[in-house]
């Protein structure tokens, strides 16, 4: 791919990719770690919301 | 005085920095240390993410990186910047930042040594905490005006001492005018040009290199080792040690730590981690410069570099745009002035607030902290460019072995202490202070030639790894510390909460 074998272009191109991508869906849909065990047993539990 | 256009977009860069700092402070009504250190924790998510990154980056992305990629390849890249890189804002953000956010409130917490002292309730961290954040921080801010100094030289013909000079003034009198707020702050806008100056260059290399294939098939003539992740010169080892360092030890960095007591709610994690992410790629895209240099020096086109870390002076002498060229220079200069400008922070925190406060017990409230904290956050700009104008050996040993330093005394205490109930202060002490000695005691060995580290795994990595494995076993291996702070197990909060139903 692109003159690289195929080990080095996924890490290289595909990873951030998955990386920007897979962060960016967990912003936007607001599902932050334990988000809803948060607001179900309030913000003074949130080492149980990992 | 070698290029008018570079220097009109520098200048305007340095000035426009110092306006920031102006700015703020005359905007904010800066009353004590808490406001002066940690921004009354009210900073948005782009200004951590981005001041996260721009922090995490120093000189090591325009000089360093391309330099050492320049010989090794897509090796280097991708374990130190793709992967470990990315990885350690990831872990930074979903490991550190809520519980820090959380506690740093709940315990008006400021600096490191204040969190571990409360996390781990007991005040015999501090003396550990003290020395690796005093000395190392200086010195490693020591080799950060150094960068400057060279840059200035290799790009602009301005004498060594005089660059230092510059780039000192500069970052000094905007951190100790706004302090922690306007060094995050100018931090955000340093990364957005940084990474502007980055896409320039990577474009320009695509074009100039013929595209990317072009690119590769020149390198593969050159070596075809360096298209490979591993190879004989490059083991797994290698890269795992790389991957260690830079992910988790990451982690460990003070001045990035504290940034998250700074966040305005925990709720903007999610946000700040993606745009730290994003920042972070965009900002790692330098290599491919120093491998179309690579292959017109090794085709005859070009003169042989004098060292590789010039590389990207060399490229943007050659091929940018005078004016683009100068934000070039611009967005390195950011990249270094940002790590200086949050070590400041780092060190004048330290002194004022644990040395001076916590420590020696002086009654520094209100407008005299933030005076203090102002007055040291200068002085710490001034021993530590005044040691750069002419550094010793020493300064160059322990400079470089700052990142390791950190990590290896840093991440276990808060990645353990932070997400593992059984973690004892017995365990933080023994692993921080095995952290400190191993790293420049090994490193000593080495620098004076008396040993040579026998791995190809890094060193700094296995002590990171060390260090871990004695904090859980000394944990073990000690009573159970009560942590009223951390709340119950997942089980007794269910139960708690079905019986009050």
């Amino acid at each position: 791919m692109f003159g690289l074998p195929i080990s080095t272009f996924i890490l290289t191109f595909v990873w951030p990719v998955i990386a920007m991508v897979g962060t960016l869906i967990y912003a936007l849909t607001g599902n932050y770690e334990g988000k809803k065990m948060e607001e179900k047993y309030g913000e003074e539990n949130w080492y149980n919301t990992f | 005085m070698q290029n008018i256009e570079m220097w009109v977009v520098v200048i305007a860069y340095l000035a426009a920095i110092v306006i920031i700092g102006f700015i703020i402070n005359r905007r904010e009504k800066n009353v004590g240390m808490d406001d002066y250190y940690v921004s009354q924790r009210s900073l948005p998510p782009i200004v951590i993410a981005f001041s996260l990154v721009a922090t995490s980056q120093s000189g090591m992305v325009f000089l360093g990186a391309p330099g050492t990629c320049y010989t090794a390849g897509y090796a280097q890249m991708v374990w130190t910047c793709m992967v470990g890189g990315v990885l350690g804002i990831m872990l930074c953000n979903l490991v550190l930042g809520k519980p820090m956010r959380y506690l740093g409130e709940r315990y008006n917490s400021i600096t490191l040594t204040d969190l571990l002292g409360d996390i781990y309730d007991t005040k015999k961290l501090q003396l550990v905490c003290v020395i690796t954040l005093l000395i190392v921080s200086t010195f490693y801010c020591v080799v950060q005006w150094s960068s400057i100094g060279n840059l200035f030289y290799a790009l602009l013909g301005v004498n060594y001492k005089w660059g230092v000079v510059i780039g000192l003034l500069v970052v000094a009198v905007y951190s100790a005018l706004g302090g922690n707020k306007s060094s995050t702050v100018v931090a955000t806008v340093q990364l957005f040009i940084a990474m502007l100056a980055v896409l320039y260059m990577f474009f320009l290399a695509l074009y100039v290199g013929g595209g990317l294939t072009s690119i590769n098939e020149g390198i593969q003539k050159i070596d075809p080792n360096m298209l490979k992740l591993t190879n004989e010169n490059y083991s797994i080892w290698k890269a795992f040690g790389f991957l260690i360092i830079y992910g988790v030890g990451m982690i460990g960095q003070p001045a990035m730590a504290t940034k998250f007591f700074s966040l305005k709610n925990s709720k903007m994690l999610g946000a700040a981690l993606a745009l730290g992410v994003t920042s972070y790629c965009f900002t790692i895209l330098n290599p491919f410069a120093a491998w179309v240099m690579r292959i017109r020096i090794e085709g005859g086109e070009l003169a042989a570099l004098t060292s590789v870390d010039t590389v990207i002076p060399r490229f943007v002498a050659v091929f940018a745009n005078p004016y683009i060229g100068g934000l070039l220079i611009a967005g390195t200069l950011s990249a270094i002035m940002s790590t200086s400008a949050a070590l400041l922070i780092t060190v004048s925190s330290t002194f004022t607030n644990d040395l001076c406060a916590k420590m020696l017990h002086k009654d520094l409230s209100g407008k005299k902290g933030m005076f203090l904290a102002q007055i040291v956050t200068l002085a710490a700009a001034l021993i530590s460019g005044l040691i750069a104008l002419d550094p010793p050996d020493t300064v160059w040993f322990i400079g470089n072995a700052a990142w390791g330093a950190f990590a290896a005394v840093f991440t276990p205490a808060l990645v353990l202490g932070l997400r593992w109930r059984r973690a004892t202060k017995q365990g933080a002490i023994a692993s921080m202070w095995t952290g400190l000695v191993l790293i420049f005691g090994l490193r000593a060995l080495t620098y004076s030639g008396l040993w040579t580290w026998p791995f190809s795994i890094d060193m700094s990595a296995c002590v990171l790894l060390a260090t871990f494995v004695i904090h859980i076993l000394v944990s073990l291996a000690t009573p159970e510390q009560e942590k009223e702070w951390m709340p119950r197990k997942k089980a007794e909060v269910l139960a708690m909460y079905n019986h009050t139903r």
